[in-house]
């Protein structure tokens, strides 16, 4: 198989299978269609106006071709992000709702799991490492950045494996990452544990709240939220590969397009979303073939199934969700900081008012949340989806 | 959840790699890949390789993109 | 003893040790007829017109980076707050505060590098304090730097935006987010490299000849921390006119791109050092972007949008896709994302 073409999509020079049930239905001839699709995450200047020529095919499809009101769901805080700063929503027709869903790991990440971090903080010569924007995320009263304001050691890593030289460079020190993060970053962490194991590394732990989308999407369409379709994450599925959606899809009358990341790639996965919603065929398909494989990538998931067991997790703003969570094995449990540590917390307290729970269910719009561009904005957030950029609500507030 | 950037792989030592990625170095962590070459098109996410991006498709795609002018007078054509 | 090379406490205490410092270090590297000797100030000649008077302090890390260090940075960008208020700036005040400890080479080269910035300005350092506090309690130096300057009558409005109206260009010098590129690159935690230098530079003889040519500039305002989308969300707060740009035409280094996309931050809010935003009427831009241009500083100028009759409200981005989305000011600093 072409990995390059998706059915009803082709590339130039090569023929439409006449028997493929996307084969163009609206005309009756078919027609070449080529996914103009950018190497590079920040554009390619010189190939501007031949872009240009791709978005406007790209919306014309679309909206030739989208007949009947249709909701898609995006899990992907970069695909917020894009569909946000990109304004897709503008370049749709108003049959197209598009929604965002609990895509960011940062947002939904739990209340007394960041009351946990902060309890780790605030003990003598602790040194704990995060990615940049759950520093902002709200605990019950404090955050990690005015801990670290307070006096805390608290530092923001772009790599697990910085955690290693920073444990490494601090012999009389703990350090603890704080590892969270959809199946795209959980390996991540995995390699961090067993390279700490290997080496012995005695003063490092990983204090987790790692996650995984397949049991939230499950989740999603069980609580009767409507989703004809998922925009399913490029990224996540670079791990995961396609066989996740194909479950989804057995299971749920709904259609699945793993979609990148540049606007013309988000046009394509809403296009080949609204063909086989309307017209059926495969309803899985891969429009990030360049990098997203059937198969995802067989070693990371190995080791993340090496150092992590299923278990149960809460969702910020969703609640727990059964088997969605991943939790430390008992072989590597000294790396575990919830085992070293053994603090206790009391439960977190969500804040009154917040509907975060509801925008990530798609349910309301972050305009319709009464705390909303009040009391809860980027620089002051109550809730999880203004917290990160990426955040329903942050994005909204920004680019709307 | 999945800032990741494409780059290419210059130089690799131990189980790290040196990736070009717009005219900015980056080492980035090799552990998640069964192998890696000099040469190599790759995805890094919070300093790891994550996947290859396969050079076929990068090729057709800048195929097509130079091809691309035929799809608006294609449409255009048909309206 | 011999040179010990680090500052101490008796530095900063107004003694013997103060008085050598600050003529082995400080007049060595400032020297000029007007540099306030052993008297409490600096006794200057009053320029014509009104007077612009600012002051800021700096405290980047590393103190020493691609394209400059903390010197060079106090020197500019105090020149280039008072150039952009469309002053001819004169004289700068240098203040240090530093750590107990700190190097008195690092000392040299960082007051020698401020006085090659102000000499190749024409501006004259002529005062400043050194104190010293104790270890731990400052980051090595803290540095304050204040000028003033004289601007023309007619050019008094240019800082307040009053004349800026629809139909205006807007422009900027050249390619934006160096600087924070740079210190990024030059970081020793973070695992990125990159050839990269920081755009840090005084402005004003730029400016001086932009406005000597062009003299019907509407607003100018230097893009530091924040970026150029900080200064047009003020530009529009401070004018209430509303704003577009088009982010196909804004020039960009491909490490400022590659950067922004490892980590996740918009360029358009990255720090520049070297870089202002010019508002021209319509009918001199196509003047004003040759002037630029003619300028070792303003050799990528482009001209990146303009001031809108609709939307009085709104700092809007025209993406390269054609759809559209409105700039807010950022709420802290950007943070580096994995999502």
């Amino acid at each position: 198989m072409n990995g390059y073409s998706i059915k009803g999509f082709i590339p130039q020079g090569r023929a439409l299978d006449p028997e493929s049930p996307l084969a163009t239905p609206f005309r009756g001839k078919p027609r070449s269609m080529n996914p103009c699709l950018p190497c590079s995450h920040s554009g390619m200047n010189k190939f501007t106006p031949l872009v240009r020529l791709g978005i406007d095919a790209l919306r014309t499809a679309i909206s030739r071709e989208s007949e009947k009101p249709i909701t898609l769901m995006e899990v992907c805080g970069s695909h917020t992000m894009a569909i946000s700063r990109f304004g897709i929503r503008s370049l749709l027709p108003e049959t197209i709702r598009l929604i965002s869903g609990p895509g960011c790991p940062v947002c939904v990440t739990e209340i007394t799991y960041i009351d946990y971090a902060i309890a780790l903080s605030r003990q003598h010569e602790t040194i704990v490492l995060s990615y940049g924007d759950l520093v902002r995320v709200p605990g019950t009263h404090s955050n990690l950045e005015r801990e670290r304001a307070g006096g805390a050691d608290v530092r923001i890593v772009y790599s697990p494996m910085q955690a290693l030289e920073t444990a490494r460079e601090n012999p009389d020190k703990e350090v603890v990452f704080c590892g969270i993060g959809f199946e795209t970053t959980t390996p991540g962490s995995a390699v961090l544990i067993k390279s700490a194991a290997e080496q012995n590394i005695g003063n490092l732990s990983v204090l987790g709240a790692h996650k995984t989308m397949k049991p939230a999407m499950k989740a999603l369409l069980e609580s009767g939220t409507t989703i004809d379709g998922y925009i399913c994450p490029g990224h996540v599925s670079v791990i995961t590969g396609m066989s996740m959606y194909r479950e989804l899809c057995n299971e749920y009358p709904i259609s699945c397009t793993v979609t990148g990341f540049e606007t013309e790639e988000i046009l394509l996965g809403i296009l080949s979303l609204v063909r086989s919603i309307q017209y059926g065929g495969d309803p899985v398909q891969n429009a990030y073939p360049r990098v997203v494989r059937e198969e995802g990538n067989p070693k990371a998931r190995s080791l993340v199934a090496e150092v992590f067991e299923p278990s149960d997790a809460l969702w910020r703003g969703l609640g727990s969700i059964k088997g969605s969570g991943l939790t430390v094995r008992r072989e590597y449990e000294a790396f575990d900081a919830y085992e070293r540590f053994g603090l206790e917390v009391e439960e977190g307290v969500e804040p009154k008012g917040c509907r975060c729970g509801e925008v990530l269910r798609g349910v309301c719009t972050p305009a319709e949340c009464p705390l909303f561009g009040n009391r809860c904005v980027p620089g002051d957030p109550v809730g999880a989806c203004m917290v990160s950029s990426e955040g329903s609500c942050a994005a909204w507030y920004n680019y709307s | 959840m999945c800032v990741a950037v494409p780059g290419e792989v210059i130089k690799i030592h131990d189980s790290k790699a040196e990736v070009r990625i717009r005219k900015v170095l980056l080492e980035a962590d090799c552990a998640l890949m069964e192998s890696i070459s000099v040469g190599d098109r790759v995805l890094v996410h919070a300093g790891f390789i994550i996947e290859k991006i396969s050079r076929g498709e990068s090729d057709q795609m800048m195929e097509d993109l130079e091809n691309y002018s035929n799809i608006t007078s294609a449409w255009e054509d048909d309206s | 003893m011999k040179d010990f090379g680090k500052i101490t406490l008796a530095h900063g205490a107004g003694g013997d040790i103060s008085a050598e410092l600050i003529s082995s270090v400080f007049m060595q590297a400032f020297g000029n007829k007007n540099v306030q000797g052993s008297s409490d100030s600096a006794i200057l000649e009053p320029g014509m017109g009104k007077m612009a008077f600012t002051t800021d302090s700096y405290v980047v890390q590393p103190l020493f980076f691609p394209g400059g260090d903390i010197g060079k940075l106090a020197v500019a960008g105090t020149i280039n707050d008072l150039s952009v208020s469309g002053a001819i700036p004169l004289y700068l005040s240098f203040s240090v505060i530093m750590e107990e400890g700190f190097s008195i080479s690092d000392l040299k080269k960082i007051t020698k590098s401020a006085g090659e910035t102000a000499r190749s300005a024409g501006v004259q350092i002529v005062t400043g304090d050194t104190k010293v506090v104790e270890k731990g309690s400052c980051d090595g130096i803290f540095i304050n730097t204040s000028g003033v300057g004289f601007l023309k009558e007619e050019l008094a409005g240019i800082s307040t935006a009053s004349r800026v109206k629809p139909g205006d260009s807007i422009l900027v010098n050249g390619t934006i987010g160096d600087h924070e590129t740079a210190l990024l690159c030059s970081r020793k935690d973070i695992p990125v490299s990159s050839e990269i230098i920081s755009d840090c530079a005084p402005l004003n003889s730029l400016i001086r000849e932009l406005i000597e040519s062009c003299p019907s500039v509407a607003f100018m305002r230097d893009a530091t921390r924040g970026g150029i989308a900080t200064v047009l969300c003020e530009l529009n707060e401070l004018s209430g006119r509303g704003i577009e740009i088009k982010e196909d035409a804004i020039p960009m280094k491909e490490e400022v791109s590659g950067i922004s996309g490892i980590f996740g931050y918009d360029p358009l809010f990255m720090a520049n050092e070297g870089k202002a935003i010019f508002i021209i009427p319509k009918e001199d831009t196509e003047s004003a972007l040759g002037q630029l241009r003619k300028h070792p500083m303003g050799k990528e100028a482009a001209v990146i949008g303009r001031i809108t009759k609709d939307n009085p409200d709104r700092t809007i981005l025209r993406t390269r896709a054609g759809g559209s989305h409105i700039l807010h000011r950022l709420s802290g600093m950007q943070l580096p994302r994995i999502c």
